[in-house]
């Protein structure tokens, strides 16, 4: 597609990815034109703007963006857990297997919450309550979800904290959250997501609150146990390094849209979009001369202030007027590679 | 930089303790409440215009040694001298005049800013206190300043609410050199800002350094920010220097394996993915029985590692490391 071609975006095309064709199978989690917005006082944050991404059974999503980008806010609202008041899905439709969880009445979205779709959160401290074992707490699913008594419940949660790699896991599945370490925590809240073998793990920053050897075991942990279960999983991050690392494909948010998609190889390899090349370039490397590095100028947009046009040209090297009127949307690049650039071709 | 020219800042087998609350036992026999041991015989120094990072992860003593120099946390052990005379000297004169050299930058730019202040008042108010420039001069004085953090002007009448994390550090960054400093403590300084923001406050400290010939003690967990500003780093476990070099000894020949594990887990932008093992869980929590604190998580630990501590190895003039097995 060369670029200035505008593909019109109804609701099930816009340049999703994979590309036409390339889909095998109905994607296991399909967002579409996605509108989420936060009443404040004085007016309205637009935290997600027609957001559409699909994720593939067996596959991880990396999603990344800096804070306030929607990332979060996008998780959270594929399982209804935003307070509302004050945020509103305003638009779009969230699709798990067909099903639309935007939708669907409360009760039966209960049934897929924990059990088909489960989330890791980033401070393992604040998942899990401090007054209770935290064995019950991982098999609580189990016991509610799948009608399993406590005994069936403990057997099965000593499997899945051996699983995950916690020692003794019999001896320990009695202690409670301040006898262990802030990595056997995390790993302890991803036993919970996994009890009831879920079919798509939302995790949100799952590392960010750990140092960095420990950080490198849970993100093994996750790689490992996706491999081996074949779930879906949307990894949220800051940092780039983290995604780049662990994750299939890649979908990069500022101001609350994706502004490029497509696989890591791809977008790392050949990024699209000026915000994906400034992260890039702002991030000190390990494996580069220390030279001066080239931070991104300026803030982000106020979500509740903003302009037409790209929210990122007034901090874009390569803006030209038109970017600050025209309507920008993800447009594939490349096959599969997707990036809402008015001129993909002019980033370097 | 010339290794004979004196240090400016001279860390001496300092230990740094803090006590655990009295408990009902203690009362009833009598005795101390345990302490723990935040920092354990931590030698180092830093010389002028010298940026020394120090690397560690949570809960290593790196922030509480930061915190020590500067004299925030009371010293149990050892020896701090800065330009060669104790920090711990109480001539009333020599504290002020520390205080005025030795600047410290928090982590956090919203808790460590007064939220009632403006920020011409959190500058003035310092300016004011250590007489730098004559009280009709401080509005210029803080103009400058700002000027000098790339902060516009019209920033002055501003609370800390009405900024934005990097503009607030910022802010911290003025308040530190509006007294001329010498020294600076930067603790985790871009740890809470987003990367594109956080490279903007890396190159601000890189210019003023060179500008005002600052000497930094750069405290980070971050390996690829450590690496990008320090001169030198140290790596701290558990309380410990365990190892000390020059940038290029420590990233390209490290010789303690903490720092080649910290080293091979720094995620990279690479193009592909990576695979790696699955391990057990890591108690970090659990206590060190004897011997070398990383026994329990070294790969190449042996029965020598658990029983006695080691003690450090000059591996060059500039490079050490507390391994048994270092020179290896």
């Amino acid at each position: 597609m060369s670029p200035g071609t505008r593909v019109d975006s109804p609701l099930d095309r816009p340049a999703a990815f994979p590309p036409e064709g390339a889909a095998r199978r109905e994607p296991l989690l399909q967002v579409r034109d996605l509108e989420i917005t936060f009443q404040v006082r004085g007016g309205e944050v637009l935290a997600n703007r027609g957001v559409s991404l699909d994720v593939a059974a067996g596959e991880t999503l990396g999603l990344v963006g800096e804070s306030g980008s929607g990332k979060s806010v996008l998780c959270r609202a594929v399982l209804r857990l935003l307070p509302s008041p004050p945020a509103r899905t305003k638009r779009g439709r969230v699709l798990f297997d067909g099903i639309d969880l935007i939708t669907l009445p409360e009760a039966k979205l209960r049934e897929i919450r924990g059990t088909d779709i489960a989330m890791v959160f980033q401070n393992p401290m604040t998942s899990l309550s401090p007054v209770w074992p935290i064995g019950d707490q991982v098999t609580e699913g189990l016991r509610i979800h799948r009608g399993m008594t406590r005994s069936e419940a403990r057997e099965r949660g000593i499997a899945l904290l051996q699983s995950i790699g916690i020692p003794e896991a019999a001896r320990r599945y009695d202690d409670h959250p301040w006898q262990w370490s802030g990595g056997m925590l995390q790993r302890a809240v991803i036993a919970m997501a996994m009890a009831c073998s879920p079919r798509l793990l939302l995790a949100d920053e799952p590392t960010t609150a750990l140092d960095v050897t420990i950080q490198e075991q849970i993100l093994a942990l996750l790689t490992d146990l996706q491999a081996k279960s074949g779930m879906a999983m949307v990894l949220v991050s800051h940092d780039i390094g983290v995604v780049a690392e662990t994750c299939d494909r890649i979908a990069v948010m500022y101001a609350g849209m994706l502004v490029e998609t497509g696989p890591a190889a791809a977008v790392f390899g050949r990024p699209r979009h000026p915000y994906t090349l400034g992260l890039m370039r702002s991030s000190p490397r390990m494996d580069a001369q220390a030279e001066r590095l080239q931070p991104i100028p300026g803030q982000p947009p106020d979500l509740s202030k903003l302009a037409a046009g790209c929210p990122f040209a007034d901090r874009c090297a390569f803006a030209k007027d038109e970017c600050r009127h025209a309507l920008v949307e993800l447009r594939e690049v490349a096959p599969g590679h997707a990036s809402a650039c008015l001129f993909p071709e002019a980033v370097h | 930089m010339p290794a004979s020219e004196a240090p400016l800042l001279a860390v001496n087998d300092v230990d740094v303790r803090f006590a655990k609350p009295r408990t009902f036992a203690d009362a009833l026999l009598r005795r101390s409440p345990d302490a723990v041991h935040a920092v354990a015989s931590a030698t180092l120094d830093l010389r002028p215009r010298e940026t020394l990072g120090l690397v560690g992860e949570s809960g290593s003593g790196k922030t509480t040694l930061g915190r020590a120099i500067l004299q925030l946390h009371p010293v149990a052990g050892g020896e701090i001298r800065y330009r060669g005379r104790s920090v711990h000297d109480p001539m009333p004169d020599w504290q002020r005049r520390l205080r005025r050299e030795m600047q410290m930058v928090f982590q956090d730019p919203y808790s460590s800013l007064n939220p009632r202040l403006t920020v011409a008042q959190t500058l003035g108010e310092v300016l004011r206190f250590h007489r730098i420039v004559p009280d009709a001069g401080v509005a210029a004085e803080v103009a400058r300043l700002l000027d000098v953090v790339g902060l516009p002007r019209s920033m002055a009448d501003r609370l800390p609410r009405a900024m934005s994390g990097g503009q607030r550090q910022r802010v911290g960054l003025a308040r530190a050199l509006a007294v001329r400093p010498s020294l600076l403590v930067l603790d985790e300084p871009v740890a809470a800002l987003d990367v594109s923001i956080q490279a903007q406050i890396l190159n601000l400290l890189a210019d003023l350094r060179t500008e005002f010939g600052l000497a930094m003690l750069f405290v980070a967990h971050d390996l690829s920010v450590v690496r990008h500003v320090s001169d030198r780093v140290a790596v701290m476990y558990r309380g410990r220097l365990v190892e000390q070099g020059t940038r290029e000894e420590i990233f390209v020949q490290p010789a303690h394996p903490y720092t080649r594990m910290l080293l091979a887990a720094v995620p990279q932008i690479v193009a592909r993915k990576r695979v790696r093992p699955v391990q057990a869980a890591t108690d970090l929590n659990a206590a060190v029985a004897g011997g070398c604190a990383f026994a329990p998580r070294c790969p190449q630990a042996v029965d020598r590692c658990r029983l006695e501590v080691p003690a450090s190895t000059v591996l060059s003039e500039s490079h050490s490391a507390a391994c048994h097995f270092a020179a290896t």
